[in-house]
């Protein structure tokens, strides 16, 4: 063991040198270092580290040479309809919630309009038997749309 | 039209002009089929889950307010789609981990008429992949954006959602993992064996 690092290691390992080694390779700095993270100051004190330990030294040149290797991985850039068929099934979309939207819309307004269009539209004249009917607003204003449509199409079966 | 920001075309989106939308999937389309390519380890994967992510950025259109760089929340965007994919395709019991281990670019093959050395790159490469590949997924994430889309500390927090020191603390244990995993095949040191043996 070098005097050097006989120096360094009751301070870091301790006492232990294999836990210190594995301590120090472990130093967060070595990955801020890669990144240029550290302050300068910080910077200066880890490089005098560096040139005074192999064993980090050779550490950092591990960590550099796997960010090298995986920056050297191929990429695939996008394929030349990409763009078109992107832009493409934002349409598809857009229009697929219109007709979700518009057609049952479009559907409930016909089948209003189609009720309130009946000749014989309109309440009932009052049973004989003095029942009192319900205004429309009382029987169908809190009936979902579907519902009326049901409850229109009955009363002209009925008819 | 061409010089427009991106944050001005999202705005312009939002608006109803459809034409940004196409602007800014031509300005954006490789930066993220690059991103699920290096994610998923497949190209036809990569450019569905990129157009997935593209539709929702016009699904949010309307939402949209320019708090952080466009880049920023288009790479948090895509940081979902791809954990999702992943963790969609576990619960389908089609999918292995071999499945991210097509070979990469055409060429990339070891052919028999490939010099040794070629061969040894080649071979090289694909372990490096592989190595990416079985790193847990916010490891990876976190470095192919650090790695390939130059996104600091800050932005890569912003996209993945977490505190700065975890994004460091994530970087860390990807790079160290994957330091792991590759370190048979990681040039030795000159001096490197002669000092170990000195050390010890």
């Amino acid at each position: 063991m070098s005097e050097e690092r006989e120096a360094q290691e009751p301070m870091r390992g301790d006492g232990d040198p294999a836990r210190g080694d594995a301590r120090r390779l472990e130093d967060p700095r070595l990955h801020e270092f890669l990144d240029g993270r550290l302050a300068p100051e910080e910077r200066a004190g880890f490089e005098r580290e560096l040139a005074a330990d192999p064993l980090l030294r050779d550490r950092l040149r591990e960590l550099r040479e796997v960010d090298a290797l995986v920056a050297a991985l191929p990429g695939h850039v996008a394929s030349p309809g990409f763009a078109a068929r992107v832009v493409r099934a934002a349409r598809r979309r857009r229009l697929g919630l219109l007709l979700r939207v518009a057609v049952p819309l479009a559907a409930a307004a016909a089948v209003l309009l189609a009720a309130f269009l009946r000749p014989d539209a309109g309440p009932p004249p009052p049973a004989e038997d003095g029942y009192i009917w319900e205004s429309d607003e009382e029987t169908y204003g809190s009936l979902a749309l579907t519902d009326l449509e049901d409850l229109i199409l009955e009363e002209l079966k009925g008819t | 039209m061409t010089g427009r920001s991106d944050v001005e075309l999202m705005l312009a989106l939002k608006a109803g002009d459809e034409n940004a939308f196409t602007e800014l999937v031509n300005r954006h389309r490789d930066a993220v089929v690059n991103l699920t390519y290096r994610y998923l380890g497949n190209q036809t994967d990569a450019e569905d889950l990129a157009q997935e992510v593209f539709l929702k950025v016009y699904r949010a259109r309307g939402r949209y307010e320019p708090s952080a760089k466009f880049t920023t929340w288009l790479y948090r965007v895509a940081a979902n789609a791809c954990l999702n994919e992943v963790r969609d395709r576990r619960r389908r019991p089609t999918f292995s981990a071999a499945a991210l281990d097509e070979p990469s670019a055409p060429g990339a093959d070891r052919s028999a008429a490939s010099p040794p050395e070629e061969a040894e790159r080649s071979e090289l490469k694909e372990q490096v992949r592989a190595a990416l590949a079985e790193l847990p997924e916010r490891q990876r994430l976190a470095l192919l954006l650090n790695k390939f889309h130059g996104l600091g500390y800050e932005e890569m927090a912003e996209s993945l959602a977490m505190s700065v020191p975890a994004v460091k603390s994530l970087l860390v244990r990807a790079r160290e993992n994957l330091r792991v995993r590759i370190e048979p095949y990681l040039r030795t040191g000159i001096d490197r064996a002669g000092e170990r043996r000195g050390v010890r």
